[in-house]
């Protein structure tokens, strides 16, 4: 099936609003200046005032810039902030100078425009690429990368890559803005100000943060009120009574929210969608995320449909709308249902199944996972895998037994935990109440075990990279290899570390975000902004990549050449460093006749519980300059492509520059006995230990869920999957074949969704080298 | 106890209710021409060649004491099959598995350790053991205490048998069996034993004495178009499942041209490389046909 085409169950309505969301790319407003985040950052600039103070201004003045549209049929107000492709800069392409113009600003006031934007351009030392600010800065940082002895390329990715900071990857306090509005945060606000100590030594600073607090307060209520005021324009105009009630309903609800409290289900969504993209305005959509929707909005659902002033099809409709409203090619924006509530109950509500209803209904690959545990209720995993079955590998299930367990260990309180939910792809975070870094750092087993064998030296370049540890004919036994191997991550991952806690650093230096802060607790309470330790949780995560690989090589190595001892280690080494040029038949005894991870091998299978294990208890002894603890995603994002690309050939008979396996799955095609088998290994891996989620891709032949019985079969291979403690799963239902015709038709059969990595996208939007992959690891028809 | 086990196939889901694991024991009295396992009809072991995954490494050119493999005078490798002692010293050193014994001598142990290693699928999805071959009772102790050890576990078991065999044994194992997948191939006496070289009498006999017994079973029909894709079968078939008190289920089973390519890797020539899939339009006018014809549920299967 095509999941980029609405089903027959969608309204004409809203099959409109599908339509026009499309064509527009998103919620953008086509018409938009390009110049509008430079004009905004220029009127942002008053003399004397913080950083935080000025980021906050920033926002208000986008907010005041917006042009304000409302589209016919929509009943939710509100596009987005920014202009989809351009951020701060774009004042310096002269082709646009005419536009100036629009904003009343002439030419010498224009070259003003620009010296502020290179100004700040400068200051931050980015170039403020598509529409965000400060995405890069961790990366940008001198040093923050280890990119010696890149195998395929300066792709810098070879051990690990530091971050430290990645913004938008969160998820805010919506709660809290549809309950009490921006005005009763301005009034906390306001409150911790007129409770402030003078003489606090700390006054100033926090004095700072909450005047910012302030101007973001107040930036979200005009834009309540200028599309309440443009609403009510519209409806005095309208000559159509229908058009003229929809208008006048809109402008009734931004009347009251986002400023004050919702009071009804439609001003609850209308709040969220506005405080997302005032949230969106500050540091861009990517994964920004909403979080447990189906909590967040059952309050007002259950009241509207118990004084039936909702209906079922009303709140179905408006689920819908909201989905169209979120659209975007590359969506991220996660969205999280079912799970137990903060006190351990079942949290599975009527709006669950409503809204994964209405993501089947309007068909987008949209970025929905279920929170789902031992006891969740049939009906809801039966939804899910009837969603499955249709092929666009959505909702992702994350398994609450592991990751609760994972959070509470590592400091959470159980209460918090139990409200976790995925940001992006899958890294997990406390809806506002969390800075969760992540994807703050990556790491590459792998390539320390390449390390391990070769003394520490990059077997290509001879570069040094990490300590000696002798070549693998040093080591008398197994074990001492091993050692090496621990010894090559724990040099490599206190570096890593060391840079995110770098990046860490710069941000809080450079780009307060007052918007993230005031929905994030206890910001407002501490007058510090979230990258200054406002947040009550604080943590790094850190994506393992490699399990897989180095567990299958220390396996074929253990093997062959320690317990079989048919295989000298200088043979081997001269066959990795010559990418088994003339040594095929060693390559195919590496790869066909010793056992591989994902097959449900006991021995292989403990080596991959080993790799984790041990990066895992390394992380948990790390602490950041906030104090926050080192989580792990055992997770590789597209990142198995660049780091493989920068690995030699492995033991386990990969060839240099192969890609890695994706995150926990095996390596591709490397899992010969089915689905069964897989789960059995991937059971064995300790994801009740992973506090920033784990992650694997199902491969399933579309004919094993085929139907009625398909689904009932899927159903109770997730039932098995969440009893053995597997922690989050994805499935891909496509053939070979299908994808193979997309690739030389994408006109016709590109849109063919397919799960890439913690995502779902539509084949033609995948680059070539990630399609190939993609093909590799899918199963052939039987 | 040992058996010599060809396969044990994971996550099948075609043999039985749930998520199964299937073990495929080696030997079988019939000789059916679409046999689409045919390296399950010898019951000695029987070396497979696929030539694409040669690399030309040579070990088996000197692994084989027989000079089995050898350099043939076109420059491609070459496999004596007359010289062949099925020893699988050749297959044990092909890294490329290109060459492989199919037929391993397995204890009850082994195999059950194997098929409980996905228990955790069967629980949820009530699915099990299903015994296959080959003709499981043509290896009879060894199915005998294979069921005997899979009951002692709790699992759910099915086999999966022409039901050509003495009564008896059929009569021993039917308490130790949950569900019998029992094939129905041919109405027509002379043509049974033409197509399947052994007589229909025994094994329609067998079956209702099964059923007298209280066994259930799933009645499996490989329908082959040029052969028995015939109204008078059709009929036959709808006629038997009528017959029996204690059937869940008549299953059409498609043909299908996968024995052909396994046939040639392992030396024998394919007995009907002219017959190809049946059309879906087909298949679906095959079903329809039956079940105007009986009240027991028909379906497709495979």
């Amino acid at each position: 099936m095509n999941s980029e085409k609405p089903t027959a169950r969608l309204s004409s309505s809203i099959a409109t609003l599908r339509s026009d969301v499309m064509a527009r790319k998103g919620s953008f407003v086509s018409t938009v200046n390009p110049l509008l985040c430079d004009v905004a950052l220029w009127r942002s600039f008053t003399p004397g005032q913080s950083r935080v103070q000025r980021r906050a201004a920033f926002l208000r003045e986008l907010v005041v810039l917006a042009p304000v549209e409302i589209g016919p049929v929509w009943t939710l107000a509100g596009e987005h902030l920014r202009p989809l492709h351009a951020g701060v800069g774009a004042c310096g392409n002269p082709e646009l100078a005419a536009r100036f113009a629009e904003f009343g600003i002439d030419a010498a006031e224009a070259e003003n425009v620009r010296r502020c934007a290179a100004a700040w351009n400068g200051d931050t030392g980015t170039t403020m690429p598509r529409g965000t600010l400060h995405t890069d800065v961790g990366v940008a940082a001198p040093g923050s990368h280890n990119g010696k002895g890149g195998w395929g390329g300066a792709t810098g990715m070879d051990v690990f890559w530091s971050i430290g900071w990645v913004e938008n990857h969160s998820v805010r306090d919506f709660a809290k803005v549809i309950r009490i509005g921006f005005a009763g945060i301005l009034a906390e606000i306001d409150a911790a100000l007129a409770g402030g100590d003078l003489t606090d030594p700390d006054f100033p600073r926090k004095e700072n943060f909450w005047r910012g607090a302030r101007s973001v307060c107040e930036a979200g209520m005009l834009l309540g009120k200028r599309y309440a005021e443009r609403a009510a324009e519209r409806a005095a105009a309208s000559a159509d009574s229908d058009d003229k009630a929809r208008l006048e309903r809109m402008a009734e609800a931004c009347a009251q929210v986002p400023a004050r409290g919702a009071r009804n289900f439609h001003e609850a969504v209308q709040a969220l969608w506005f405080a997302h993209i005032l949230t969106c305005g500050e540091d861009g959509i990517n994964a920004n995320s909403i979080g447990r929707l189906d909590q967040i909005l059952f309050p007002y659902g259950q009241a509207g449909l118990a004084d039936g002033s909702l209906t079922q099809d009303a709140a179905l409709e408006l689920m819908e709308e909201l989905a169209c409203k979120l659209y975007l090619d590359y969506d991220v924006q996660a969205i999280t249902l079912g799970g137990v509530d903060r006190h351990g109950n079942c949290g599975v509500n009527d709006l669950s199944y409503l809204i994964l209803e209405a993501t089947r209904n309007v068909g987008f690959i949209r970025d929905v996972s279920i929170r789902v545990s031992k006891n969740s209720p049939p009906r809801f995993l039966r939804l899910a895998a009837e969603l499955i079955v249709e092929g666009g590998g959505i909702p992702f299930l994350f398994n609450d037994d592991c990751f609760i367990k994972a959070l509470t260990d590592r400091g959470i309180a159980v209460e918090d935990a139990r409200d976790y939910a995925p940001i992006g792809c899958i890294e997990l975070t406390i809806p506002g109440k969390a800075n969760p870094h992540a994807v703050s750092g990556w790491f590459n087993a792998a390539k320390c075990l390449e390390l391990a064998l070769f003394d520490g030296a990059d077997p290509r370049t001879g570069v040094q990279l990490g300590p000696k540890t002798g070549t693998l004919g040093d080591h008398p036994t197994f074990e001492s290899l091993l050692a090496a191997y621990d010894t090559q991550v724990e040099f490599f991952a206190r570096r890593m570390a060391y840079h995110c806690n770098r990046g860490e650093l710069q941000q809080r230096e450079r780009g307060p975000l007052p918007c993230w802060s005031i929905m994030t607790d206890d910001c407002i309470a501490r007058g510090r902004d979230i990258t200054d330790g406002g947040a009550i949780y604080n943590y790094h995560s850190i994506c393992l990549l490699g399990t897989a690989n180095t567990a299958d090589s220390l396996m074929a190595v253990k093997k062959w050449v320690y317990d079989e001892k048919q295989l000298g280690a200088a043979e081997l080494l001269d066959a990795l460093r010559t990418d088994f040029a003339g040594k095929e038949e060693l390559r195919q005894r590496l790869l066909r006749d010793a056992p591989k991870y994902g097959n449900d091998t006991e021995e292989v299978d403990l080596l991959a519980k080993r790799v984790d294990d041990h990066f895992i208890d390394l992380m948990d002894t790390l602490r950041s300059p906030l104090g926050g603890r080192y989580f792990v995603h055992l997770f590789s994002f597209l990142c198995n492509l660049d780091f493989g690309r920068c690995l030699g050939a492995t033991p386990d008979g990969r060839k240099a520059g192969e890609p890695i396996a994706y995150s926990l799955s095996a390596q591709q095609g490397r899992d010969e006995r089915g689905a069964t088998a897989m789960l059995k290994s991937l059971a064995r891996l300790p994801h009740n230990r992973a506090a920033g989620a784990s992650a694997a891709i199902i491969e399933l032949d579309p004919a094993v869920v085929e139907g009625e019985p398909g689904v009932e079969r899927l159903t109770t291979l997730i039932r098995a999957a969440l009893a053995m403690d597997i922690g989050q799963l994805q499935f891909n239902v496509v053939t070979v074949e299908k994808l193979r015709q997309a690739q030389k038709d994408p006109e016709h059969f590109g849109d063919l969704p397919v799960r890439v990595a913690g995502f779902s996208q539509k084949f033609k939007l995948v680059p070539p080298d990630l399609q190939e992959h993609i093909i590799a690891r899918t199963k052939h028809t039987s | 106890m040992n058996g010599i086990v060809f396969d044990i196939q994971k996550f099948s889901i075609h043999d039985g209710p749930g998520i199964r694991t299937t073990v495929f024991l080696k030997g079988c009295p019939l000789r059916c021409l679409w046999c689409h396992n045919p390296e399950s009809q010898e019951r000695a072991a029987e070396i497979s060649l696929i030539p694409s995954k040669c690399i030309g490494c040579g070990h088996c050119f000197h692994a084989c004491p027989q000079g089995g493999h050898v350099m043939g005078e076109d420059g491609n490798r070459a496999f004596h099959r007359e010289r062949c002692q099925r020893c699988g010293v050749c297959a044990e050193k092909c890294y490329a598995k290109a060459l492989e014994l199919i037929g391993r001598e397995m204890t009850v142990e082994e195999v059950i350790a194997e098929v409980e290693k996905d228990k955790p699928f069967y629980e949820t999805s009530g699915g099990g053991m299903t015994v296959s071959g080959g003709e499981p009772l043509f290896q009879f102790e060894f199915t005998l205490a294979l069921l005997q050890e899979a009951k002692r576990r709790g699992l759910h078991t099915c086999i999966e048998t022409s039901g050509f065999a003495p009564f008896e044994r059929l009569e021993q194992i039917r308490p130790l069996v949950d569900l019998f997948l029992y094939d129905y191939k041919e109405t027509d006496p002379a043509r049974h034993q033409e197509y399947t070289g052994a007589p229909r009498e025994v094994i329609v006999d067998n079956l209702i004495r099964l059923d007298q017994l209280g066994a259930k079973t799933i009645l499996r029909c490989p329908i082959i178009p040029g052969l028995n894709a015939r109204a008078d079968h059709f009929a036959g078939i709808a006629a038997m499942a009528n017959r029996l008190h204690n059937i869940l289920e008549v299953n059409l089973m498609p043909y299908h041209p996968l024995g052909q390519s396994k046939s040639e890797r392992i030396g024998k020539p394919a007995p009907m490389d002219d017959v190809t899939f049946p059309e879906a339009a087909t298949v679906a006018a095959w079903e329809a046909t039956v079940a105007a014809a009986t009240r027991v549920p028909v379906k497709k299967g495979s």
